[in-house]
């Protein structure tokens, strides 16, 4: 995966990942927009693990046959942001687990094996983009926000410690500040969910049959409810406001 | 009364082993006794959405047989049916995710609160089903009068009977009158003599089923509907009366009938 720099491309991989891994992966990302990249010089970051000189050489002539051009290899723990490499992760449990390859961080769009359970932590990433909508009995957890470019379904359920937006319609349950932020928020585009949990406060739906929303809306805590707005990017009502 | 833990199966998908559950638990909890549904379909639940119980779930079962929730804190109180409550099952996670030890343990808490456990089943004979009938005493066999369903409620009822649940009660589920008429349609009789086991009760087809089903309100709360009046005889006969009417698709004098009768008069005599 790629992360753009002050000082150039960042390349971090995954040691344990074999050669033929890296290589689709990079493959994949270049592919996604040809011509950008060319030329750039390139750091691979191990992320902290020593690598053989073979690997090395392997990985060099992946980046040259696309162009690119490996300017030195970066055995530190580095990072861009100083975060953690480690703090953030995402979680998707469920017997109908979400592949690792459709759900991405926004930094790093691309992990390095497609098997790996989780999504590779990239330091300063703290939003996780789901690209497809959610079906009953998928459910997707994430440290930071989450943003879901699809419809999340009854029976399927989303956690963020942070804020969640779901660019479709929200009818599963939906549970934003899990870990206690009680600035967090929830927006979908048709907010009509089975159940909404922010913080430690939880609301449900009415059971009579009431009519979907007109628009996008938001959720979020005042006064210790959970109460739902259109949504508005009219100062203060928006994100952080 | 000592309470009674009774699994609701079939083997055969959409049979109706769901709306059983529901209609023959809210029926029996109207005429009195405590009683809980355990949904133990996990990660294909349904049971909470019949009931229209869906919005109010917190916790569900794999939270307590892992104990993260107490059993008392995941049971939701029906809102129109005061003695009925729901544990409902886990919809992210699958059936492995407990075990038939577990089950057990489950209901024999529940039963400290309870005069009837009903268990709803998933369908198939994996460990779904091992899950759901390790607590129980008691089996209803869900049926429909197809030759596909009489198949694997025959197989059901070998398995119940493999792990010391001795006499099944049948249900047959969806009976046409009209089509068993023109012999289009497996009779009652047909299915006893295949089956050989105590006949508890038999629900017409009924469109008020599907109604009721989509709205979250039992059948047995519609006095209107014909399904809902069978399934109140079935929770009838359950707590051991005699109630041996005819059912609305029976010709007076049909054989199973009759049979129903000695059979609910032989139990009490």
């Amino acid at each position: 995966m790629f992360v753009g720099t002050r000082e150039g491309l960042r390349l971090l991989v995954d040691a344990q990942a074999s050669i033929d891994t890296l290589r689709e992966a990079i493959r994949r990302r270049l592919a996604e927009a040809p011509g950008f990249y060319t030329g750039a010089s390139v750091v691979v970051d191990t992320r902290g693990a020593v690598v053989p000189v073979q690997w090395v050489e392997e990985v060099r002539q992946v980046l040259e046959s696309y162009g690119l051009r490996l300017s030195q290899i970066d055995h530190g723990a580095g990072g861009t942001g100083g975060a953690d490499g480690g703090s953030t992760k995402a979680r998707l449990r469920a017997a109908s687990m979400l592949s690792a390859a459709t759900a991405e961080a926004v930094a790093n769009p691309d992990p390095p094996n497609e098997a790996a359970p989780a999504v590779p932590a990239v330091p300063g990433a703290d939003t996780l983009l789901i690209k497809q909508s959610l079906r009953s009995g998928q459910c997707v957890s994430f440290e930071g926000n989450l943003v879901i470019l699809g419809d999340v379904n009854p029976g399927s359920e989303v956690w963020a410690d942070g804020d969640i937006v779901v660019f479709g319609t929200l009818r599963g349950v939906a549970h934003a500040g899990a870990s206690g932020n009680r600035e967090a928020r929830v927006v979908a585009l048709r907010l009509m969910p089975t159940q909404l949990r922010i913080a430690d406060k939880i609301c449900r739906a009415p059971d009579d049959d009431v009519k979907g929303p007109r628009g996008p809306e938001q959720a979020f805590l005042k006064d210790g409810a959970i109460v739902i707005e259109p949504w508005s990017t009219h100062a203060g009502t928006v994100f952080g406001g | 009364m000592s309470s009674t833990a009774i699994v609701v199966t079939s083997g055969k998908g959409g049979v109706g082993k769901t709306t059983a559950t529901a209609n023959i638990g809210a029926a029996l909890a109207m005429n009195g006794p405590k009683v809980a549904l355990v949904d133990a379909d996990i990660g294909l639940r349904n049971l909470d959405l019949v009931l229209g119980l869906e919005n109010r779930i917190i916790y569900d079962l794999v939270n307590v047989v892992e104990g993260r929730a107490e059993l008392r804190k995941a049971l939701i109180k029906h809102k129109h049916v005061e003695n009925l409550s729901l544990l409902p099952a886990a919809q992210t996670r699958d059936k492995n995710a407990v075990s038939p030890e577990q089950m057990r343990k489950l209901v024999s808490d529940l039963k400290k609160d309870f005069d009837f456990i009903l268990l709803d089943c998933p369908a198939g004979i994996e460990q779904g089903f091992k899950n759901a009938i390790a607590g129980a005493d008691k089996a209803i066999v869900v049926t429909t009068p197809e030759m596909s369903a009489v198949r694997d409620a025959d197989r059901i009822i070998g398995m119940l009977m493999a792990e010391g649940i001795d006499s099944p009660m049948l249900v047959v589920n969806r009976i046409r009158p009209d089509m068993i008429k023109r012999h289009d349609m497996l009779t009652v009789d047909d299915l006893l003599e295949h089956l050989k086991v105590d006949l508890l009760g038999v629900v017409p087809d009924d469109e008020s089923i599907i109604v009721s089903t989509n709205k979250g309100l039992p059948a047995v709360m519609d006095s209107k509907s014909k399904a809902g009046k069978e399934f109140k005889k079935i929770a009838a006969r359950l707590m051991g009366e005699d109630v041996a009417e005819a059912a609305a698709t029976a010709e007076p004098g049909d054989e199973w009938f009759v049979r129903l009768i000695k059979w609910f008069r032989g139990e009490r005599g």
